[in-house]
């Protein structure tokens, strides 16, 4: 889903109008309109950047430096990896081989039948129940491929 | 029946212990207690930190919590 340019400039205005008055409001409107729209389109940008009276460069610069923010809407479901140190040491690497085999897709990729994204990330804090993963946002440990087998069959992604 | 006292029984709510299923842990308890009529109370408290050993629970005895 994509959102339209009205609905861009009503998602934005509002989330400026909620929080602009509260110190270093940037992050704050980015997380609102991702969570509203699924995505920060390229369009919201320059209106961002306008309401906050900073560059577009600069709102970019924050957009594409987090990783969490997105330009596109991920798919229904979305699987973060885990890549870190303690997971990598738990077979994390057999881990995320078997997830990208599986869902014939790497990382930072969405399936072409709009199913699943696989994302890489860096450290969920779960160290001691690695390997770990945000599958949909809940944090998932010990994680094994028969674990994520069982979760990708669940969604109806063909084998 | 004879009647059972309460006992109290604590299972993690903090992440770690749900990321590895300490919510099924505690709605499995809460169902099956109820079936069997047994009085209990359950705590979701934070974790001891023995996270390998999760999910951990605990049940107050005369003699303290028992793990």
């Amino acid at each position: 889903m994509t959102a339209d340019s009205a609905a861009i400039h009503r998602c934005v205005t509002a989330a400026v109008a909620r929080m602009s008055n509260e110190p270093g409001p940037l992050l704050e409107i980015l997380h609102s309109v991702q969570g509203e729209l699924g995505c920060v389109p390229a369009e919201a940008v320059p209106l961002i950047a306008e309401a906050l009276n900073l560059s577009r460069a600069e709102v970019h610069g924050v957009v594409s430096f987090y990783h969490h923010f997105r330009e596109r809407p991920a798919g229904q479901h979305t699987i973060q990896l885990c890549r870190a140190e303690a997971c990598q040491a738990m077979k994390g690497d057999a881990l995320a081989e078997f997830a990208k085999q599986r869902l014939q897709i790497g990382f930072g990729q969405t399936r072409e039948d709009g199913k699943v994204t696989l994302e890489a990330v860096f450290c969920l804090g779960n160290c001691a129940c690695a390997p770990s993963a945000m599958i949909d946002g809940q944090l998932r440990g010990r994680l094994d491929s028969e674990a994520l087998a069982d979760c990708v069959k669940s969604w109806g992604v063909p084998a | 029946m004879s009647a059972r006292a309460m006992t109290t029984v604590y299972v993690p709510g903090d992440a770690s212990a749900v990321s590895v299923g300490a919510d099924a842990v505690a709605a499995a308890l809460a169902r099956e207690c109820r079936r069997r009529e047994w009085p209990v109370r359950i705590v979701r408290n934070g974790s001891r930190g023995l996270f390998w050993h999760e999910p951990l629970v605990e049940v107050v005895t005369a003699s303290g919590r028992v793990a």
